[in-house]
């Protein structure tokens, strides 16, 4: 018998689909504007998909995981991202 | 759903804030239910009394936060007209509006530099009408989420205006059970409060919920800082 907490945590996961848009605007250097122009949404929108307040369609996803020329699951994801500094320091260290 | 940044304001008041738009909100309804209240004059002819009090609750929802086109986008892409011999036509003024017409970009500083030069050398000043199928955008008018937020709203809006239908016609069934008179300007009045809230009740919602537009969660506001 499972905890009530873990369906909860199922159940918030499946509706919240974390993502990296804004690490990966910044990195690109695209301010929210220019995202928006580019995958054809508000650009109030793309501040709503960074926060997690809305969860896109497949369509927007895709649109958005070809801006940044990345496949959809490194933008999108339904279980919450690994913070990228600690990704690259077991790169390095694995690559030591 | 809230208009573009330069439109966030009202009565030069900073309406981006969630707490503020809250206030407004809550004060443009508590004037509502005043205005029908202090124009309720039954003396007069009816016809006037009825004009007077959906003159004065329109003019009122046009000068509140929740006016049509203001801090709330509109629900509705713009239309265009239908001129005989010309067909569906738009006007176009300014230049962020002949870019949008002409390249589909948001205003004149977002087109490239080869159409910024472009729509230099074709720009005519003042309200100019131009064939409607030939207007191109990439973006909708409203987005995905927009459309959803919009639906949403005006669900919303269709349930609270059938509880107050309902709790009206209850009200009125006691009225005659004890045989209390009802006045027909009473009921006119309601209907007239329902087209009100039928017509704000959306846009309030959208004030009411939506967060501020420079939020950022956490962490993220340092890359926003960042020097993009």
């Amino acid at each position: 018998m499972q905890s009530l907490d873990y369906y909860i945590n199922i159940t918030y996961n499946f509706m919240m689909l974390h993502n990296r848009i804004a690490v990966l605007r910044s990195e690109r250097r695209l301010s929210r504007a220019d995202l928006a122009v580019a995958v054809g949404v508000n650009v109030q929108t793309i501040g709503f998909l960074e926060r997690g307040d809305h969860s896109p369609s497949l369509e927007l996803a895709f649109r958005i995981a070809g801006v940044f020329k990345l496949p959809i699951e490194a933008v999108f994801s339904p279980e919450p991202f690994r913070l990228l500094s600690e990704q690259v320091y077991e790169m390095q260290r694995r690559e030591a | 759903m809230l208009a573009d940044e330069p439109k966030l304001h009202w009565c030069w008041i900073d309406m981006r804030p969630r707490q503020r738009r809250r206030v407004a909100v809550v004060f443009t309804y508590a004037f509502l239910l005043i205005v029908p209240i202090a124009m309720s004059d039954y003396s007069s002819h009816p016809g006037w009394a009825i004009a007077g009090l959906i003159a004065g609750m329109e003019t009122f929802v046009w000068l509140s936060v929740m006016r049509r086109n203001g801090i709330v986008k509109r629900f509705e892409p713009k239309s265009s007209m239908r001129i005989k011999g010309m067909g569906d036509v738009v006007f176009v003024e300014g230049l962020d509006q002949w870019a949008q017409y002409f390249y589909g970009a948001p205003n004149f500083d977002a087109a490239s530099p080869a159409q910024q030069d472009e729509l230099l050398s074709r720009f005519k000043p003042g309200k100019r009408l131009f064939p409607a199928k030939r207007a191109v955008s990439d973006t909708p008018w409203l987005d995905e989420r927009e459309l959803k937020e919009r639906d949403s709203a005006e669900r919303w809006t269709a349930r609270q205006v059938m509880v107050v239908l309902y709790a009206c016609a209850g009200i009125y069934t006691s009225w005659a059970i004890n045989q209390r008179p009802v006045h027909p300007l009473e009921v006119a009045t309601v209907f007239v409060m329902c087209g009100v809230a039928l017509q704000t009740l959306p846009r309030a919602r959208v004030l009411w919920t939506e967060s501020d537009p420079r939020d950022m969660p956490g962490e993220l506001a340092l890359i926003e800082q960042a020097d993009i």
